[in-house]
């Protein structure tokens, strides 16, 4: 676990993404998704930044967003003070070098038709790193750091277990020397023992390369292990962000308080209270107004189904969305 | 070659990985459909045919010979002979060139014209695949027979003003095809990868996504070689297809008709040459969209 030194890397304010809904004969747009409204947080160099939430929460969404892969609805990402949605073709394509992602499927994201080589090989030459005969070096390179071997360049994707694929897509990602990986649930759809291999891998390519890590899951034991700060997402906001030490031991937010409640615990004589959340998350249509968790929330007052809590600082850096024990 | 000193690698690293290259999967698929095999031989007859024409054919296709008008098939004439004397089997073989190539240039437009225009309104959805695909819509509601008929009958009946409208009105079908490929292909995370890799659209099109439409296309394009040679038979035999005396397996079905019965032969045998090569097409077509589909493993 590499601490954040150094300033800040990324910082989001007020993003939100909201997709139409179109119906009717016309499709005229009758509402919008809002997967992602009104997020705001930042990412030090050199740190991981976890960000957990269920599906649906627009934890992937806002990872899309930074990356510019989706065009943000409103707010900015600032990425080394600039910002990311204000930079014109050539500066986005420059800036690309800078900012990669990792993917969750590993067999959805490598191109079926293409040797492993020219996969990784591909961005050198788009943006002139290496051609040629440097560039085979340089992928043979990249295969051996994230632990293949380099004649598995001329191998096609499908001839590869889904831990290796994951390796190679994390050799694409490290071709251009990125500051920026978003690890878009990286681990989540492979096998529990080659997760911590995957998992060691990224941790050991971040304390070499000195890489800050996006990282978005589900699994809170895989959060807990790799990252320095943790974000909760609900409905597409951030309802908690705290370190990661900070955020387990006392969580504050009732949503996050029955999150790490549902963390198996590996020892079977272990009682201790689960807290059950009642009903389903609600549409991202029509989100509920206040306080967006009050619909399942156990300690829910009046307040909480009027009024929006405020993102606030409750000392030690530990921020939460809540208008219980903020004071009055 | 290429897959045996791969799979040489492998061993020596102690693996159990066997190198096995897409098109090795495929052609084992392939190969295990006897009736498709059987059209892939008889294409590949039939295209040799074609290009040996001048050394195959016994006598020269438009040669006439009045004294032997209408000769049942013999030693001389294996086919028999037109009402000119002309020698059925060597037009039938000449024929050959006529419909090959009518059904490889005019599905070669279609797949092209098809492949852009389908890739563009795909990958760029909104107005421009709106535009497109309306077109696509005017074009196929048009029967292509009449049409065919009015163009001819503006310009001239050349076999190539026929290759251009038969492949100008198919590229429909090719263009929802790859739309379609092209709507799913570019939400999948490869595209994404490509994406976020700052690569130009030009290059994600043509390097990522159309590599993994290329099945469906190829299918496509067999089985639109057949519908290309009926659509010229049926020109020919309406008389505003290749003009005599170029021999084409429509026309010469068209004059054997009047002749039916008296001369079998001059109209069965271009009817059976059609029919071979039809079915030989579809053969290989229904084969190639089994053995291609990626949803098939081993």
């Amino acid at each position: 676990m590499a601490q954040g030194n150094g300033g800040t890397l990324v910082e989001v304010r007020n993003l939100k993404k909201y997709f139409p809904v179109t119906g009717g004969v016309f499709s005229r747009v009758v509402g919008h998704v809002k997967a992602v409204d009104g997020v705001s947080f930042s990412i030090r160099r050199g740190e991981t930044l976890g960000l957990v939430g269920e599906s649906g929460c627009g934890k992937t969404t806002t990872g899309r967003v930074i990356l510019r892969l989706l065009e943000a609805t409103a707010g900015e990402v600032l990425f080394e003070g600039r910002n990311v949605f204000k930079l014109n073709k050539e500066e986005l394509r420059r800036l690309r070098r800078k900012m990669q992602i990792i993917f969750q499927d590993p067999y959805a994201s490598l191109n079926p038709r293409m040797p492993v080589g020219d996969i990784i090989g591909e961005p050198l030459e788009i943006h002139g790193v290496a051609r040629g005969a440097e560039k085979e070096k340089r992928v043979k390179q990249l295969l051996e750091v994230v632990g293949l071997s380099p004649f598995h360049a001329r191998r096609y994707p499908h001839e590869f277990s889904g831990g290796q694929r994951q390796r190679i897509g994390v050799a694409r990602a490290l071709a251009l020397n990125p500051e920026l990986i978003v690890c878009d649930e990286p681990v989540s759809a492979l096998d529990v023992s080659i997760q911590s291999q995957v998992i060691n891998l990224l941790e050991d390519l971040q304390k070499e390369y000195r890489l800050t890590y996006l990282f978005i899951a589900h699994d809170l034991s895989v959060v807990k292990h790799i990252s320095d700060r943790v974000g909760v997402m609900y409905l597409g906001k951030v309802v908690e962000l705290a370190p990661e030490e900070e955020l387990f031991r006392s969580p504050l937010h009732p949503y996050t308080q029955a999150l790490l409640s549902a963390i198996p615990v590996p020892n079977p004589e272990v009682r201790r209270e689960r807290i059950v959340l009642e009903g389903d998350v609600p549409s991202p249509l029509n989100p509920p107004p206040g306080c967006r968790f009050h619909t399942r929330c156990r300690l829910a007052e009046e307040r909480c189904r009027l009024e929006e809590p405020v993102f606030t600082d409750r000392g030690g850096e530990h921020f939460v969305a809540c208008h219980l024990g903020a004071a009055h | 070659m290429k897959a045996a000193d791969d799979r040489g690698e492998t061993q020596r690293a102690g693996m159990t990985i066997v190198g096995e290259t897409l098109f090795s999967l495929f052609w084992k698929r392939f190969k295990r459909n006897r009736l498709a095999l059987v059209g892939l031989a008889l294409m590949i007859l039939l295209y040799l045919v074609a290009i040996l024409a001048p050394l195959i054919a016994p006598y020269d296709p438009t040669r006439i010979d009045l004294r032997g008008r209408l000769q049942p098939p013999s030693r001389e004439h294996l086919l028999g002979t037109d009402q000119y004397g002309r020698d059925v089997l060597s037009r039938v073989i000449y024929g050959a060139r006529i419909s090959l190539s009518i059904g490889f240039v005019s599905v070669g437009i279609a797949v092209s014209v098809g492949t852009v225009l389908g890739s563009l309104a795909g990958y760029y959805g909104g107005a421009l695949d709106n535009v497109i695909m309306r077109l696509a819509d005017v074009v196929i509601s048009f029967p292509v027979l009449f049409l065919i008929l009015t163009v001819v009958s503006v310009v001239s009946p050349s076999i190539f003003n026929i290759m251009f409208v038969i492949g100008l009105t198919s590229w429909p079908g090719v263009s929802r095809l790859v739309r379609g490929e092209f709507l799913s292909l570019r939400q999948r995370d490869f595209t994404e990868a490509a994406r976020a890799l700052g690569l130009s659209d030009s290059r994600i099109i043509f390097r990522h996504i159309l590599p993994n439409a290329v099945a469906p296309i190829i299918v496509a394009a067999t089985l639109g070689v057949a519908a290309a040679i009926l659509v010229e038979s049926a020109l020919s035999y309406l008389g505003i297809g290749v003009q005599p005396p170029t021999p084409s397996w429509g026309n010469m079905l068209y004059e054997g008709q009047a002749h039916l019965r008296r001369a079998w032969w001059y109209a069965t045998f271009p009817g059976l040459a059609i029919f071979i090569t039809v079915m030989s097409f579809n053969l290989i077509g229904d084969a190639l969209r089994d053995a291609l589909d990626p949803r098939l493993k081993t």
